[in-house]
């Protein structure tokens, strides 16, 4: 009986993972089997495109990795041993890269270092040059600095945690047996901590590899990922069969590394570290070595983490015109102009809705989204509550969305869905559903465990008191995880806002996004359409700052609530 | 035993392929508390769960009353139990957790805060009610689980290892007051421990549970002079054990590697030549020289442990053989003794154990 019960949960996520994961996906790898059957791609042009791809993929992968462990192992060494001035606000701005959406990053190193950015603009009035003295944007330096920007923050959670929880005490015997403080760190600590480090390399890699808003919108038309590749064969030459095998591809590369990362996950951290008390092994920098690095470590992190987005806010606000002679502070005023701006529908054409419709359906699909992702979320959870051996099978299935990219999953749409006479309208209905697919693992990952720490017992005692099954979940098991329901459901919501890469499939033309907006207005020309994606892209920002805060509110709660 | 309330009959429930109640049978008459002692693991919580509905039994019934209630969901069956770890519920405070139970039977709030205060004040944890119940101490978080199980005025009350969680001395505090709450209210009790003096102060009647049976019933005093098995004997800290074979059965003597031993009785019928386990009960050694007592035996003074009232004197005798004693008197190490042994105080089990 019990188990009849337990499948019925699981029917509903199971069908919505097939109908909207498996026969998509399913699908593409079709096409590509297909196409490559048939001989079609045997032609140059293809074959050229493909490896083209493929290895500057690995290639800017690569690279944005190493540069992200030279920022981020010795910020993360800092974390997780000093006290700091500083630590606390650095804390917070690392959590940015985590909520902000490429389109954010992109406009916002767009107004540090781009053509119309606070960089050139300076530079310009100062030495009163004609032209952007610096064209870093389109270049790979670009793409490069918004991947460390966006994954110097993975290294510094990943393994300056574990570093914090490392006990001090292994390295003080190693130094009462006679090791100096490096050999002591490198023969003792580094060890323990390697796991971390490899998972946490692994994961920026996916990043990178994955990476497609960044090089979309900071590489230009020169560079081309898998990603990206597959989004112009789809959207501009409607090569679908040339996008499918880009994708199998892709998808084939992105699962090896997704199962590597979780067989890591689960030796390296089981790692019997034991816990104490996190300042316990705080100290703060004395020696002059210390003292030089913190101050480095902390004035990179504010320049890469806090400087884009500042730009961005001054740049939303302050109505600086390239072209006007005047500098700074004279006739340079606070303005709202570009948010108004937001509220008229300058071209009146059937496509250019007016850019507050972008925020409304924004937050429609949020909503959706975010309900959806909570209602599988909570089945799941509750139906892989017993304790067995088909749930890790079933655990994993629900992973898999994690190890796709959102632009593999934007095609499985475009192609799966895109059969039958204007399909194409319908589209828009189907970003929820693509959404809810991407924040379903994180949503389960949130609810899971805060249910099954729920004793059994609780459970027993209700029901000998009277409770029925519905009583139980209504009044035993709803108050203790409302919580994390919360915050998954603002997670989701959150994800589901800045979302870029499958919506970019999906989302019609009269029906943008946010994200979309932000997108199309930097790549039209004009200073008003600037004004307005730095406008939108501050909007979306404050909407992701205050659900951080929210979300972190949340948690805080819930930890206190467990205690 | 026909006005008995429950009957568990024949309850059988394995556990990956190890058999953890293999047809247990037994029943309970009203007001009657009875404790299932025995180690841990044996199946004890697992009955209650059983008993509770929130686990079905492979095989067997429960009846109330003479009605088959097995199929019965725990919340329609009104059987307060109470969790080792006592299960409070953490979003709820002290008040809100003893009322959970009248508040699923829909009893009026008016009539709810009156029992709600009454239960508490029959623990003494009227002042408690409005504190979060992660705040409690061990000892309080009992006394609130206890008036959670019994303020909804359920037809049996089960409570599972209640004072596990506590230390000694509070424990000891605890049992004693239990013992009085459990004698005031008139419903049966079943009670779930490992620990004798545990069982010893709260059962009426004491139910043995081991290996999935029920190896003895009984009185405590019943139970404890009289086990019914060398294993039970030592369950009870009889650890004073020898084989030896039926000379005579009556009178009955046994030859043991010390010699002839005389015993008063034998837990089952024996027969001249059979082999036998012998249990030496550790109160049954006098100190005396005079050779006309029976089961008289020289050993060894060994190791002497102060135990409150008398010392645990380890002698060593002949053929490697070493018994533990409660003797009046310190003796010196290496001193030898002579030792009288109560026949009483002799068990004697047969093969057919």
């Amino acid at each position: 009986m019990k188990d009849k019960r337990n499948w019925a949960l699981l029917a509903l996520p199971f069908i919505f993972l097939f109908v909207f994961y498996f026969l998509p996906i399913g699908n593409i790898a079709a096409i590509s089997i297909r196409q490559f059957n048939s001989g079609d791609y045997s032609n140059e042009m293809n074959w050229r495109l493909t490896t083209s791809a493929f290895n500057f993929t690995v290639f800017q992968a690569t690279l944005s990795t190493v540069f992200t462990i030279l920022v981020g192992l010795p910020a993360a060494y800092l974390f997780g041993r000093y006290i700091f001035k500083g630590k606390d606000v650095l804390r917070i701005a690392s959590t940015l890269p985590f909520i902000l959406p490429t389109v954010v990053v992109a406009a916002g190193f767009n107004a540090l270092i781009g053509p119309k950015g606070w960089i050139n603009i300076i530079l310009i009035r100062v030495l009163g040059l004609s032209a952007a003295p610096i064209n870093i944007l389109n270049t790979l330096p670009a793409i490069l600095l918004a991947h460390v920007f966006y994954n110097t923050s993975i290294i510094i959670r990943v393994v300056g945690a574990a570093l914090a929880q490392v006990d001090r005490r292994f390295e003080d015997a190693a130094r009462t047996l006679g090791a100096s403080s490096w050999g002591a760190f490198r023969k003792i600590t580094l060890p323990i901590l390697f796991p971390s480090i490899i998972s946490a390399v692994l994961l920026v890699f996916l990043f990178d590899f994955t990476s497609f808003g960044v090089i979309l919108m900071m590489g230009g038309p020169k560079f081309t990922t898998l990603e990206v590749e597959i989004y112009i064969q789809t959207m501009q030459f409607l090569n679908l069969p040339l996008s499918g095998i880009l994708s199998f591809i892709q998808l084939t590369f992105t699962m090896l590394v997704t199962f590597f990362l979780m067989r890591i996950d689960k030796s390296g951290f089981s790692i019997p570290i034991m816990p104490r008390l996190q300042a316990e092994g705080m100290q703060r920098p004395r020696l002059i070595w210390e003292k030089v690095l913190c101050g480095l470590v902390t004035t990179v992190l504010l320049l890469l983490l806090v400087a884009p987005v500042a730009a961005l806010v001054l740049r939303s606000i302050l109505a600086a015109d390239l072209n006007s002679t005047e500098f700074l502070g004279q006739g340079q005023v606070i303005s709202l102009r570009n948010f108004q701006e937001l509220f008229n529908n300058r071209r009146q054409s059937y496509f250019y809705v007016p850019p507050i419709q972008a925020i409304w359906n924004s937050l429609q699909y949020g909503f959706f989204s975010s309900l959806i992702s909570l209602i599988l979320g909570f089945l799941l959870a509750y139906g892989l509550r017993q304790d067995r051996k088909e749930n890790r099978a079933v655990e994993l299935l629900m992973m898999l969305p994690l190890g796709t990219s959102a632009v593999t999953l934007g095609l499985g749409f475009f192609t799966f869905f895109s059969q039958g006479v204007g399909s194409a309208r319908w589209f828009p209905f189907l970003i929820p559903a693509a959404h809810s697919l991407i924040s379903l693992p994180y949503v389960l990952r949130i609810i899971q465990p805060v249910l099954n720490s729920i004793p059994v017992n609780l459970r027993w005692a209700a029901g000998t008191l009277g409770a029925s099954p519905r009583d139980i979940v209504r009044y035993i098991d709803l108050p203790i995880i409302w919580r994390s329901l919360m915050t998954a459901a603002l997670y989701a919501f959150t994800i589901s806002l800045g979302e870029f890469g499958a919506t970019s499939f999906l989302s019609r033309p009269d029906l943008p996004t946010m994200p979309i907006a932000v997108y199309r207005y930097l790549n039209l020309p004009g200073a008003s359409n600037y004004g307005q994606a730095m406008a939108m892209a501050v909007i979306i920002l404050m909407v992701c700052v205050v659900s951080m805060f929210a979300l972190d509110r949340l948690q805080f709660q819930a930890i206190k609530d467990s205690k | 035993m026909n006005n008995a309330v429950l009957e568990i009959r024949d309850i059988v429930k394995r556990y990956q392929d190890q058999v953890l109640l293999n047809h247990i049978s037994f029943s309970i008459q009203p007001k009657e508390t009875i404790c299932l002692l025995g180690p841990s693991g044996g199946g004890k919580s697992t009955l209650l769960r059983i008993i509770a509905g929130l686990e079905p039994p492979e095989s067997g019934q429960i009846a109330w009353n003479g009605k088959n209630i097995t199929a019965l969901p725990p919340h329609q069956r009104n059987f307060g139990l109470m969790f080792q770890d006592y299960a409070l519920f953490p979003q709820m405070n002290v008040k809100e957790n003893v009322a959970f139970g009248l508040h699923m039977k829909k009893v009026d709030s008016a009539k709810i805060e009156k029992i709600v205060s009454e239960s508490l004040g029959m623990v003494r944890m009227a002042e408690f009610g409005d504190r979060r119940v992660t705040d409690l101490s061990g000892g309080e978080q009992q006394r609130v689980a206890l008036a959670r199980a019994l303020a909804p005025q359920p037809k049996l009350l089960m409570l599972d290892e209640p004072l596990g969680a506590l230390d000694r001395t509070l424990r000891d505090h605890l049992l004693a007051e239990l013992r009085l709450l459990l004698r005031q209210i008139d419903i049966p009790v079943i009670y779930v421990t490992h620990d004798q003096q545990e069982a010893f102060t709260i059962a009426d009647r004491l139910l043995i549970l081991h290996g999935g049976q029920i190896l003895q019933s009984g009185t405590p005093s019943n139970v404890y002079s009289h086990p019914a098995t060398p294993w039970l004997a030592e369950f009870f800290g009889f650890d004073n054990q020898m084989i030896g074979e039926v000379i005579s059965a009556s009178p009955l003597t046994i030859k043991t590697q010390l010699g002839n031993l005389r015993c008063l009785c034998a837990k089952n019928k024996v027969v001249p030549g059979e082999n036998v386990i012998l249990v030496v009960k550790p109160d049954g050694a006098r100190i005396n020289s005079e050779m006309d007592f029976p089961n008289q035996l020289l050993g060894k003074v060994g190791d002497s442990v102060f135990g409150g009232d008398h010392y645990k004197t380890m002698i060593h005798f002949n053929n490697g053989i070493d018994f533990k004693f409660d003797l009046d008197h310190l003796f010196s190490l290496n001193e030898e003794v002579y030792l009288s042994i109560n026949p009483e105080s002799i068990l004697c089990f047969g093969k057919t154990q």
